[in-house]
């Protein structure tokens, strides 16, 4: 059944096709784990900003279960018309937050300047559009995952 | 919470002007997002065990 939102603000969820790999390989309760955690945020009130645990760099790290991180930019407030959108930005799924030396890279200024362009959306013409060709999530579809 | 670990002389690195370091995994994520690779809902539920 689909939810009437409480205000015009919607949060959708583009997964990478890094992060979707990360989520191919989760057991069945990790990457339930990730797809609820997706949804608090997509279906809260507060901006997904507001669900920021740290930053690296531009990169919006996001906690999930006990050990796991979501890395992600969050791009909140995206004006159109009379609607604001928040997109997540999903690149990658940490599952245990354990950094073996040889799976590290430098966030260098390139790859930075790289996010940043990757997800600005200034000259987007049409969200909606957008969000279509990136195979974006929402609420409901978020919830069609877990049901 | 730092990404670096505590015993390889690195975790200074930020405060020093450097880099930070992040999994591999990160990097790839965003060229995905550059190329257009993304995963639709049909793709995800495609995968999931439950």
């Amino acid at each position: 059944m689909s939810r009437v939102p409480l205000s015009d603000e919607e949060t959708w969820v583009i997964f990478a096709g890094e992060a979707f790999e990360g989520l191919a390989e989760l057991d069945a309760s990790g990457q339930q784990e990730v797809i609820t955690r997706l949804l608090n945020i997509v279906s809260s009130d507060a901006p997904p900003s507001s669900f920021v645990y740290e930053c690296i760099g531009n990169l919006d790290i996001i906690t999930v279960g006990d050990q796991g991180r979501l890395y992600t930019k969050v791009v909140d407030e995206i004006p159109r018309e009379n609607t604001e959108y928040h997109i997540i930005f999903l690149f990658f799924i940490d599952p245990v937050h354990d950094y073996p030396h040889k799976a590290l890279a430098e966030y260098s200024s390139t790859a930075e300047a790289k996010a940043e362009q990757v997800t600005a959306l200034d000259t987007v013409p049409d969200v909606d559009q957008y969000l279509a060709d990136n195979d974006a999530l929402n609420e409901d579809a978020l919830r069609d995952l877990l049901s | 919470m730092s990404l670096h670990s505590t015993d390889d002389g690195r975790e200074d690195d930020v405060e020093d002007g450097g880099r930070p370091e992040v999994p591999e995994g990160v990097l790839r994520g965003i060229e995905d997002i550059a190329e257009g690779r993304t995963a639709s809902k049909e793709d995800i539920e495609s995968v999931l065990k439950f």
